[in-house]
């Protein structure tokens, strides 16, 4: 937990204006009501990497003087850590709250002492959360009652993408953008997938062709609208990423290769092979946390299964990252398993 | 009485009579193949995949009733005094002989388009419980927790309630008991058992599906229940261990006891 710190690990590092503006009033709005003694404790929530530290650095950068930022890197285990954030600020901006609870018996403590102190406290909180986790605790703990003002971040536009993923690099290194080389991508593509028939154990390869309607429809509107290439590019990453932030930049890193952008050979990463429901339930686990321990993940698994062949197989499929055995969602990942979790109803709505 | 040569045997009744073992191969591998096809595809649906299912049976009485309209027409063309003639005769031959064939052709049916269950409900049907594997046109397969596969003829429905577990979706309510003695600590056992119920991996909560936690007092223990829905009812039998074991872990980890016999007049206090 660090308390009143600029860096954040979900950070887009951009100027507060440019995007979340709407949000940024609504929130501004309720910052105005608590001024006038109207408490309304706001949750700002979205899906992995979709900008939330991002607006949370906004309001703190607005509001300087009357907040006191607090955020979660990792889990909260015990009321101590929690309470840290005492302070004389008027208003709380507590980033990445999925951290205080943990998906297993006894993992609520740390919350529901939150959530008492919130419901009793004269300060405003201003508050982020993981979407999953978000509906999860709505329907174990409600707190959409002790956080009434909920807002969803959208999806950014193309030019908030852009502005977004070109906020890293300098005038100088943008002069290549007007001359970049646009490879479509292609409409059909073909997929191997595994066919089981009867009599026999081991699938048989087909060949798969598949349509992206997306894909059709880009190339399409590409024909119809005389755009740059470089907005071409933007509009290409915006609706490869549903308009994630982060799932854009990952895209962008990918295809990018001076002074190519090459969409045509990006493939988010899908999972295709059916998961096992714990291999999936753990995955959900990760993708409602953040970052997620490994000692974590073994308290999840309540000596039920064993941890480890099932991070070696998400780690397999590309769908997880490990970094000193913390793991992470892949931001490529991150619709494919949005798609596959609420398929299996592991992250509930 | 109708006198045939053996040319006219072999032209007529043999040709009708192989082109009736035809259609009737045919339709028999059609409805197979298909059937195998819908629920093999089913699991790609997720928990869509009972709705999916569901095509089976009413496929299966499309594909056998062509058939046999194919084969009755390929014998007789009725007019109107053969058809009252025939119906008349296949009126009796229903009343004495084919009674349960067609009260089971009936019964299914009515489970085909009136939905008391379908492939892949848990049903309760007499005295058996279990997941319904198959909707044939004469019977029911169902297959139980113990897996045996018991056949239930389709006219059942009409005789016999039947409960379905599910209704056609694919989450169902499970029931969890647990005994804690009198002395231990009902609330902090309601409060770990209640985590045990809401971090299970296969529980599933939403506006429709809530769970529960109950109590009462019996005579040598106190009963705490649990009602929650299981995300898969495959998992059913999975998921109420799962509760359990890990509510024991915990319980022991408390030192919440578990339930001691007590001479009546002689309980302890509650801690």
């Amino acid at each position: 937990m660090t308390g009143d710190s600029a860096d954040s690990s979900e950070s887009i590092n951009h100027a507060p204006r440019t995007v979340f503006r709407n949000e940024f009033a609504e929130i501004e709005e309720v910052i105005n009501a608590y001024r006038s003694q109207k408490r309304e404790n706001v949750a700002i929530i979205g899906l992995p990497y979709s900008g939330k530290s991002t607006l949370i650095s906004a309001l703190h950068d607005a509001y300087a003087n009357d907040t006191y930022r607090v955020e979660y890197g990792s889990r909260i285990t015990r009321k101590r850590e929690l309470l840290d954030y005492r302070s004389n600020k008027p208003i709380f901006l507590m980033d990445g709250c999925q951290y205080l609870f943990s998906r297993n018996i006894g993992g609520f403590s740390v919350l529901d002492d939150f959530l008492d102190e919130v419901a009793t406290s004269s300060s405003l909180f201003i508050t982020t959360w993981n979407l999953y986790a978000w509906n999860y605790l709505r329907r174990v703990r409600e707190v959409e009652r002790i956080f009434p003002k909920t807002i969803l971040l959208p999806p950014l536009s193309d030019r908030e993408m852009r502005a977004c993923i070109l906020k890293e690099y300098t005038d100088a290194e943008l002069q290549f953008i007007g001359g970049v080389e646009v490879e479509l991508p292609s409409f059909v593509r073909i997929e191997w997938s595994d066919l089981h028939l009867p009599f026999k154990n081991e699938p048989l390869k087909v060949p798969v062709p598949k349509f992206s309607i997306d894909r059709l429809a880009f190339r399409r509107r590409h024909r119809e609208e005389t755009l740059s290439d470089e907005e071409l590019v933007f509009r290409k990453i915006t609706m490869m990423a549903e308009g994630n932030p982060g799932v854009g930049k990952a895209i962008w890193k990918r295809s990018f290769d001076y002074p190519t952008v090459n969409l045509k050979d990006y493939h988010p990463i899908r999972i295709n092979d059916p998961l096992v429901r714990k291999d999936a339930f753990i995955l959900g686990v990760i993708a409602m946390t953040g970052a997620t321990s490994r000692e974590y993940l073994e308290e999840v698994s309540a000596l039920e299964y064993d941890i480890n062949p099932i991070l070696y197989r998400l780690q397999t499929l590309g769908v997880i990252t490990a970094r000193e055995d913390v793991y992470q969602i892949c931001p490529e990942a991150v619709l494919g398993v949005h798609d596959l979790l609420r398929r299996l109803r592991i992250i509930w709505e | 009485m109708v006198d045939l040569t053996s040319t006219e045997f072999y032209n007529e009744v043999l040709s009708l009579a192989f082109d009736a073992v035809i259609i009737i191969i045919a339709a028999y591998m059609l409805a197979k193949i298909l059937s195998f096809i819908l629920i093999r595809f089913s699991n790609q649906f997720g928990h869509a995949r009972i709705a999916v299912r569901m095509i089976v049976p009413i496929l299966n009485i499309l594909i056998y009733s062509t058939a046999i309209l194919l084969i009755v027409r390929q014998i007789v063309f009725l007019g109107t005094i053969e058809l009252v003639a025939f119906s008349g005769l296949f009126g009796a031959a229903i009343g004495f002989g084919l009674k349960d064939v067609f009260a089971n052709i009936i019964g299914g049916v009515i489970i085909a388009f009136e939905k008391p269950f379908r492939i892949g409900d848990r049903i309760t049907m007499g005295e058996h419980y279990g997941e319904v594997a198959e909707i044939g046109m004469l019977d029911t397969r169902i297959v139980t927790p113990n897996d045996d596969y018991v056949t239930i003829p389709n006219y059942k429905i009409i005789t016999q309630s039947v409960s379905s577990a599910n209704s056609g979706l694919t989450e169902m309510m499970i029931v969890i008991d647990i005994y804690i003695d009198h002395s231990a600590d009902i609330d902090r056992a309601i409060e770990l058992f209640r985590d045990a119920v809401v971090t299970s991996r296969h529980v599933y909560i939403s506006d429709h599906c809530f769970y529960t936690i109950l109590t009462e007092n019996q005579l040598n223990a106190v009963r705490l229940r649990a009602r929650a829905y299981v995300w898969d009812l495959r998992d059913e039998f999975e998921c109420e261990a799962e509760i359990s074991r890990r509510t024991k872990r915990a319980f022991q980890k408390e030192g919440i006891l578990p339930p001691r016999y007590y001479v009546p007049g002689e309980m302890p206090e509650a801690s």
